[in-house]
């Protein structure tokens, strides 16, 4: 009663002057992060390919980085707006499980992806794109670049690499579980210890990091393996190449899933089983520049820019979960001193 | 009818301030903290236990005290970097004064990112700066290493706000009556006891207002503490607010944290704030004229042009750099950038989004002056005590994470008004809120400075109050309010964390654009999208500056 009442005062404080978007009014509502659904993402092509595909019409809604969305999508829970929620990694995964967010579903589609990325046996997400986090150097400004993370401590280094911080951006949390997957919990800390001094500084996010390296302010950065293959791809130069470390590389993998309480579960499906179809999956590659996990096609030709790892590296999400918190906490301390 | 709304105008301006504050900030907030974790309902928001597990943990105590530390710093050198700033726009005309002084409004436009990255370009080890000496002095290392390092932190802080400071003092300086100095001048004073004890006491109020607004900016600082300041050796508060909401989706710890933090900052400005002066002044006199006072070797002049010099190429040197950045492609210069964002594609994302920018500014920007005009009128019948109480409540949202009033509100729409609020509405009002304190702590001063007599002489001479606003007052705070309307304005322009909370299509604006081109690798892009930012801002001001002229 009162939160009624209130409501409808706060409505009218609130001047609703501007009508409201209603959601009902589409057919598919998607959740995603921004980078996805920029000009140059893939979300204008993949989405306008399904509304052909379905005759229907898709709202997409992409506020901020892909732990923003996760968090949105949790506190809407008990009311959620979207279907579909797309853009949840790995290390994401279990936070998202343990708020019981999707409503399972098992694509016919599901049998072109390779099993090792099938990482939910009950089905509540599926895989759409994946990738590794990998040192990207400028080939014009070092001549003998490391050739493994334990390489990367050498002093001839010192200064020189700029990474993102675990507690704030995703490249720089998987470069962490990298560290701990490699060294183990008892030695990853030593190992900070010992990349320390190499590292100029430590930014926010990919973006910070990724602009300082294409300025000129450091030769090594922690992106993607996939990064060079867009010099290649739009400016036409092989000057950035990415480093296949010897100790093996972390992989990110992309989800998406049906939200519990999906006004419009049977588009929601129709669209995890676009999702792994050529549609999606051969835009993926220029767009988001990550490798698909079902293409049709060949790989665009930039991509032979893109290094593909001798050795494969993961922590269980389950372990992520239980242990980050520790992690990161032990991290900065480390790093702090 | 018009007596009516005479009568009744201001009791509305008061109340819409009032219902705004309370229903678009202090009720999200109170509904949020007062409720359980959303994400984890066997726990409250205010967890008693983890503040305490919080300080008792000397680490974190170190990340407290250098979080104050470094906003105490920056903000003190910003006001003594505008310090005389201020006074050279006070005493002296010189060409391209104006253009000057509206570069004041230009740092709060660009997102941080972008700071952060001019900064790089200008000061990095690799940066203009760096490679200007080298190549000079052949040298083989940079000589100027001040990034990554608390110096860079203090460095990019100065950058963002000593023009607030300069802008803040200087219009209030300019209001300071020529006849105490040729009073104290003709009473035999040196023009040092005039400052220190004319001028200087003049000031204060215009001093620590800009250092307290400076102080709050900092402490929520963010990418320039990370970047600049060389990684987690300088961690601080709002960099652990950022990882609890963020990264562990820890909202009640984030949310005892933000209450930690901003507490703190609030009893520091009301410490430093305690002695607030009220002064009488009237307007000073002319300005001199720069080049001739050069001309005739005057020493304080040719100060004054060392640092207009010092202050080009450090306050604009980095803006250069941004605008170099976007003309570029690989290795060569182009104009692809531009023509890319205004070509026509599909869809006119980039023109929707300056829409956007443009009428959420405008729209905040208005409704930030209606707030503070509201607020002085209010204010004005509190006594004192009870006065610099509400006027921390209006510095409060400053003081808060964004982070965590974001998740706040988000919280509040989805629970309250099922998710159905106009979206365009409330980016604008949570403008308004975020940009109110520096309306307030810009036209404080000016209104302070009315001279009582004015009031006195117009209720005897019988003039209607609407009359003497539009002719007596309305003059008199002209400049005054067109600058705190530009600042809210600009506030508006460059504002980032509450938009990507609660942005969907309808709110998309150009700082969302920056950040959609930095992550899809178009860096120059990006820049493009701020030099626009800049310059559509730039020429705002102009216009409205003109139209205000012209009316006179």
């Amino acid at each position: 009663m009162l939160k009624n009442t209130l409501s409808r005062w706060l409505a009218a404080i609130l001047l609703p002057l501007v009508p409201a978007i209603s959601a009902s009014a589409q057919d598919l509502v998607v959740y995603t992060y921004d980078s996805f659904n920029t000009e140059w993402g893939p979300g204008p092509v993949v989405f306008k390919a399904f509304e052909e595909q379905c005759s229907c019409s898709v709202q997409v809604i992409a506020p901020g980085d892909s732990g923003s969305v996760l968090s949105r999508t949790i506190l809407e829970k008990a009311n959620p707006k979207a279907d579909i929620l797309l853009g949840v990694n790995d290390s994401e995964l279990a936070k998202s499980f343990r708020h019981d967010l999707w409503e399972p579903y098992r694509s016919p589609n599901l049998e072109r992806v390779p099993e090792d990325l099938q990482l939910d046996p009950k089905h509540r997400v599926t895989p759409f794109d994946y990738g590794y986090i990998a040192f990207v150097y400028d080939s014009e400004r070092l001549d003998a670049p490391p050739k493994s993370l334990e390489e990367l401590t050498d002093p001839r280094f010192r200064g020189k690499v700029v990474i993102e911080s675990p507690k704030t951006s995703s490249p720089g949390l998987s470069m962490l579980h990298w560290t701990i997957a490699v060294y183990g919990e008892e030695r990853y800390l030593e190992y900070w210890d010992r990349l320390r001094p190499n590292l100029l500084t430590i930014t926010d996010g990919w973006s910070a990091a990724y602009g300082m390296f294409t300025k000129g302010e450091v030769p090594l950065v922690l992106s993607y393996v996939t990064s060079p293959a867009y010099h290649v791809e739009y400016e036409q130069t092989e000057r950035y190449k990415a480093l296949d470390f010897s100790e093996g590389m972390f992989r990110q993998v992309e989800f998406a899933g049906i939200l519990k309480g999906a006004r419009n579960p049977e588009r929601a499906r129709e669209f995890i089983d676009f999702m792994l179809t050529s549609g999606f999956q051969d835009v993926i590659p220029l767009t988001n520049w990550m490798y698909p996990v079902a293409p049709e096609k060949a790989l665009p030709d930039s991509y032979r820019a893109a290094v593909r790892p001798a050795k494969t590296l993961t922590l269980p999400p389950e372990r992520v979960e239980e242990r980050n918190d520790r992690w990161l906490r032990d991290w900065s301390r480390t790093m702090a001193k | 009818m018009s007596r009516l709304l005479e009568r009744s105008l201001p009791g509305l301006l008061q109340a819409f301030a009032a219902l705004l504050l309370i229903g678009g900030f202090y009720l999200p907030l109170l509904l949020f903290l007062g409720g359980r974790d959303p994400l984890q309902p066997e726990v409250s928001m205010l967890r008693l236990d983890f503040l305490l597990d919080f300080l008792t943990d000397p680490w974190n105590l170190r990340v407290l005290r250098f979080s104050l530390e470094q906003a105490l710093w920056s903000a003190g050198l910003s006001v003594l970097v505008g310090l005389p700033g201020a006074w050279l726009l006070t005493r002296y005309d010189f060409p391209g004064r104006a253009a000057f002084q509206r570069f004041a409004y230009l740092p709060f436009l660009l997102p941080s990112i972008l700071v952060v990255l001019a900064m790089v370009l200008f000061f990095g080890n690799q940066g203009w700066l760096n490679r200007l000496l080298m190549a000079l002095f052949s040298l083989k290392e940079p000589p100027v290493q001040f990034l990554y390092s608390l110096s860079g932190i203090l460095l990019g802080h100065v950058f963002y706000n000593f023009p607030l400071a300069m802008r803040l003092i200087g219009d209030s300086w300019e209001r300071i009556s020529a006849q105490y100095s040729l009073a104290a001048r003709m009473l035999g004073h040196s023009p040092r006891h005039n400052f220190l004890r004319i001028t200087l006491p003049l000031l204060l109020p215009s001093l620590t207002g800009a250092f307290a607004l400076i102080f709050l900016l900092c402490l929520n600082s963010f990418a320039i503490i990370l970047v600049l300041g060389g990684g987690v050796r300088h961690t601080t508060i709002e960099v652990l607010i950022y990882q609890l909401a963020r990264i562990d989706l820890d909202f009640s710890g984030a949310a005892v944290l933000s209450l930690l933090q901003s507490g703190l900052a609030l009893v520091t400005l009301m410490f430093l704030l305690r002695r607030r002066q009220h002064a009488v002044r009237q307007q000073s006199a002319s300005r001199l004229w720069l080049p001739r006072e050069l001309r005739r070797r005057r020493p304080e002049a040719w100060l004054g042009l060392f640092w207009l010099t010092g202050a080009l190429l450090f306050g604009v040197g980095p803006l250069l750099a941004i605008v170099l950045d976007s003309l570029r492609q690989a290795d060569g210069f182009s104009w692809n950038a531009y023509q890319v964002l205004f070509g026509s594609r599909e869809n006119h994302r980039f023109l929707a989004a300056l829409w956007n920018s443009l009428r959420i500014g405008l729209t905040g920007a208005l409704l930030a002056s209606i707030l503070g005009v509201g607020l002085l009128l209010g204010l004005e019948r509190l006594p004192g005590r009870l006065r610099s109480a509400v006027e921390g409540l209006v510095l409060l949202p400053m003081a808060f994470s964004t982070v965590v009033f974001g998740v706040a509100w988000f919280h509040l729409n989805q629970t309250w008004l099922s998710g159905d609020a106009p979206l365009f509405w409330v980016a604008s009002g949570l403008h308004a809120i975020l940009g109110c304190p520096y309306w307030l702590r810009l036209v404080l001063p000016t209104w302070q400075a009315v001279p009582q007599q004015w009031h006195n002489e117009s209720r005897m001479l019988g003039i209607a109050r609407i009359r003497f606003w539009s002719v007596v007052l309305w003059p008199w705070l002209r400049p005054t309010l067109l600058l705190a309307f530009g600042f809210a304005f600009a506030l508006s322009l460059g504002e980032l964390n509450s938009i990507l909370m609660i942005a969907d299509e309808t709110v998309r604006t150009l700082p969302l654009e920056i950040y959609s081109a930095l992550s899809g690798y178009r860096f120059h892009q990006a820049s493009a999208v701020g030099v626009v930012l800049l310059g559509m801002s730039v020429s705002l001001f102009w216009l409205v500056e003109r139209a205000a002229l012209l009316r006179r």
